[in-house]
C-alpha cells in the first residue's frame, strides 16, 4: 500500500478518532489521524500525501474551513462529518470543498461504501 | 418430553417457591419486572445464591452495578456470593474520567460486537447452570431497532438455554420503551410492584407450569426477600378428630356441653373489661396442662400487662412461656400485612405444632393488618386453622356495655362455630357479668346464663341465673320481683 492510498481522519474527540481509524483500518487503509488543529495544520504544511480526507467538525472553530479549503486545494476529496444538518453548515461546507455531508451517528456500512467509492474513484495526490 | 424440562429451581425464596408450586421449571426464560427499588435485583441474588448453594455454576450478568458493590450488597442482606462468577459489563468510572463517550457510530454498532463476544467467552467458560442478567433491557441500546433487538434477545436467550442454562433477566420498562417485547418472549414473568399497602410480588405467567395467582405480600430488609403467599385454605388440611378440649373450669364446661371442640373457631364476645382475654387464657392453661402448646398474639394489650393480668388471677402464663408452652406476640400495628401474619400463625401450627391460637382481637387485627379486605382475610385464616385441626379463640368487642345484644359489630359471626358471650348486668344498682353460650356447631350446650366474676383465685362461674327474666337487656328483673 503506498503513502497515496492514505486518508485523513480529523476529530477532536479521541474516543470517536479511535473507533474510527479502527473501522477504517478493518477496511484495509492506512490513515494519518489529526485531533487537533494544529496537527492538521502541520500535515497540510508538511504536504502529507493523502487519497481522502474526513472532517469531522464538531468542536472546531471557523478555522477548520480553513484547512478544508486547503485539502481541496490540493484536489483531495472531502467527506465532512457533522453532529446535525442546517442550511447554512451545508454551505460552508460545500464552499470550502466538501464532496459529501453524513450526519453523525455514522452507520458503518454506508461510511464504508463511500469510503469505498472515494477510495477507488479519487485520482489520487501527488503531494 | 426432554426428562430434565420437569426438573425445577428452587429460587432461594421460600414464599416465592410455594407461589410457583415448587420453584422455576429449568431451562427456561423469565423476566423480572418493576420499577425502581421494588426488589429486582435482590430476587435475582436469592435465585444466585440459592444455586451456588447446591453447588451449581452460576453466572451473574451486570449491565448496571459494578461487581464489588453488587457483593457488598448481597452480603449486607446475609447472601453469599463468594462462588457466583460475575461478568461486569458496567461501565467503569473511566469511561467518564477518559471521555470514552462516542457519537461518530451509534452504540448498537459501537459495543454490540464485543459485548456480544465477551457473554459468549463467558457462557462457554462458566458453563452456569443459573443465570443472572440485570438489566436485560439495557442491550436495547446495543440493537439498530425494535425488530433487531426483539431477534438479538430471542437468539440470545435460546443460545442460553440450549445450554441448559436457567435464565433470569430484569427488564427497566417505562411509558416511552414498554417492556411487552419481552414479556412475550420470556417463559415466565414475575411483577414486583409497591402500593399503598407495600410491596407485592405477582406472578404473571408461567408456561408449562401452574401457579398461585394474584398479589402476594413482599418484604425487603435485612434479610433480603421474603414472599407471603395468599393463604389459601384449602390446599391445607390434616385428618383429625373434633375432640373436645375442656376448659379447666367445670360450670363453663357445663355451659359449653364439655368444652370446645379441635378445628372450630370460638367468638369470646364481649364489651370493655368483661374479661375476654381473661377466659381465653384460662383454655390456654388447659391446653398447657394437656401438654398442648398455644400462642397468644395480641394486637391491643401489650405483653408485659397480659403476663402481669396472667399473674394476678393464677393462669399462671409465666411457666408456661417457660415451657415451651404459650408463645405471646404483640403484633403492633401495620407491621403485617395480613398475609405476613398469616405466615407466622402457619409457623406456628406446621412447625411448632401450636394446638390452639388465639387472637386478641378482631377489632385490634381490623385496625393493625395493613391491606384491604381484612374480613377475607380474617375468614381465609380461620379456616385454614380449622381445616388445620387447630382451636381458634378470637376476642370479639362489642361497643355497647349494656343494652341491645350483639355478638359482633363487624359482619364475621358467620365465622363463629361457638360463640361465648359475656355481659355486664346491673342487678339491685350492682355491677355483675355474666356469661352464656348463644351458639355451638357441634353438640349440645345449656342454654340459660351463669353468673360470672374473675378473682384473685381466678375465674369463678356460678350456678344457672335461672331465677332471672331480660338478661340480654343488660338490667333483668329476678322473677317474681315486683314492676
Amino acid at each position: 500500500m503506498s503513502a497515496t492510498d492514505r486518508l485523513l481522519i480529523v476529530g477532536s474527540n479521541a474516543r470517536n478518532q479511535d473507533l474510527l481509524a479502527a473501522f477504517i483500518h478493518r477496511l484495509g487503509y492506512a490513515i494519518l489521524r489529526a485531533d487537533t488543529l494544529a496537527m492538521l495544520t502541520q500535515l497540510l504544511d508538511d504536504a502529507q500525501p493523502l487519497r481522502f480526507a474526513l472532517v469531522d467538525i464538531t468542536g472546531f472553530d471557523a478555522a477548520i474551513w480553513e484547512c478544508c479549503a486547503r485539502l481541496h486545494a490540493r484536489d483531495i476529496p472531502l467527506l465532512i462529518i457533522s453532529p446535525r444538518q442546517s442550511a447554512a453548515m451545508r454551505q460552508l461546507a460545500f464552499t470550502h470543498g466538501a464532496q459529501t455531508i453524513m450526519e453523525k451517528p455514522l452507520v458503518m456500512r454506508e461510511l464504508a461504501d463511500a469510503i469505498r467509492g472515494f477510495m477507488q474513484a479519487a485520482p489520487g495526490d501527488a503531494g | 418430553m426432554n426428562p430434565t424440562t420437569r426438573e425445577r429451581l428452587a429460587t432461594g425464596i421460600t414464599g416465592l417457591d410455594e407461589i410457583l408450586h415448587g420453584g422455576l421449571l429449568a431451562g427456561r426464560t423469565y423476566l423480572v419486572r418493576g420499577g425502581p427499588g421494588t426488589g429486582k435485583t435482590t430476587l435475582g441474588m436469592h435465585f444466585l445464591a440459592a444455586g451456588a448453594l447446591r453447588g451449581e455454576k452460576v453466572l451473574f450478568i451486570t449491565l448496571e452495578e459494578d461487581e464489588a458493590r453488587l457483593r457488598t450488597d448481597a452480603a449486607q442482606i446475609g447472601l453469599d456470593l463468594s462462588n457466583v462468577d460475575f461478568l461486569d459489563l458496567s461501565p467503569g468510572s473511566d469511561y467518564f474520567a477518559e471521555v470514552q463517550a462516542y457519537d461518530i457510530f451509534t452504540p448498537a454498532e459501537v459495543e454490540r460486537e464485543p459485548i456480544t463476544n465477551r457473554i459468549m467467552e463467558a457462557i462457554e467458560q462458566v458453563a452456569p447452570v443459573r443465570v443472572f442478567l440485570d438489566p436485560l433491557t439495557q442491550m436495547r441500546y446495543l440493537a439498530t431497532d425494535v425488530f433487531q433487538f426483539r431477534k438479538q434477545v430471542l437468539s440470545f436467550l435460546r443460545f442460553l438455554t440450549e445450554r441448559n442454562a436457567t435464565v433470569l433477566f430484569t427488564s427497566e420498562s417505562n411509558a416511552v420503551t414498554p417492556d411487552d417485547d419481552l414479556q412475550f418472549m420470556a417463559d415466565g414473568i414475575i411483577d414486583l410492584a409497591f402500593d399503598q399497602y407495600g410491596r407485592n410480588l405477582t406472578v404473571a405467567k408461567l408456561r408449562g407450569s401452574d401457579f398461585a395467582g394474584r398479589s402476594h405480600a413482599m418484604k425487603l430488609d435485612r434479610r433480603g426477600m421474603a414472599v407471603f403467599p395468599i393463604l389459601a385454605p384449602h390446599e391445607h388440611h390434616v385428618t383429625f378428630v373434633h375432640a373436645t378440649m375442656g376448659s379447666g373450669l367445670p360450670e363453663l364446661d357445663r355451659l359449653l356441653g364439655g368444652g370446645i371442640e379441635r378445628g372450630t373457631i370460638t367468638f369470646l364476645s364481649g364489651p370493655t373489661g368483661v374479661g375476654k382475654t381473661s377466659l381465653g387464657l384460662q383454655f390456654i392453661k388447659e391446653a398447657a396442662a394437656r401438654n398442648e402448646r398455644s400462642v397468644l398474639f395480641t394486637l391491643e394489650e401489650d405483653r408485659d400487662m397480659i403476663l402481669a393480668r396472667s399473674d394476678q388471677i393464677q393462669i399462671g402464663a409465666r411457666a408456661m412461656l417457660e415451657k415451651g408452652m404459650l408463645t405471646i406476640e404483640k403484633i403492633e400495628p401495620l407491621q403485617f400485612t395480613p398475609d405476613e401474619f398469616a405466615q407466622r400463625v402457619r409457623l406456628e401450627v406446621e412447625e411448632r405444632n401450636t394446638r390452639l391460637v388465639m387472637i386478641d382481637s378482631v377489632s385490634g387485627y381490623r385496625l393493625s393488618m395493613r391491606g384491604q379486605d381484612l374480613v377475607s382475610q380474617l375468614h381465609a385464616l380461620t379456616k385454614y386453622l380449622q381445616n388445620m385441626g387447630v382451636a381458634v379463640l378470637l376476642t370479639v368487642e362489642t361497643a355497647q356495655l349494656t343494652g341491645d345484644f350483639r355478638v359482633t359489630d363487624y359482619e364475621i359471626s358467620y365465622l363463629a362455630d361457638n360463640i361465648i358471650f359475656l355481659r355486664y348486668l346491673e342487678i339491685n344498682g350492682e355491677l355483675h357479668k355474666a356469661i352464656g353460650v348463644l351458639k355451638k356447631r357441634l353438640g349440645d350446650f345449656e342454654k340459660t346464663l351463669r353468673e360470672f366474676e374473675i378473682t384473685g383465685e381466678g375465674i369463678q362461674i356460678g350456678k344457672p341465673l335461672t331465677n332471672l327474666r331480660g338478661i340480654l337487656t343488660g338490667t333483668p328483673t329476678w322473677v317474681g320481683q315486683a314492676g
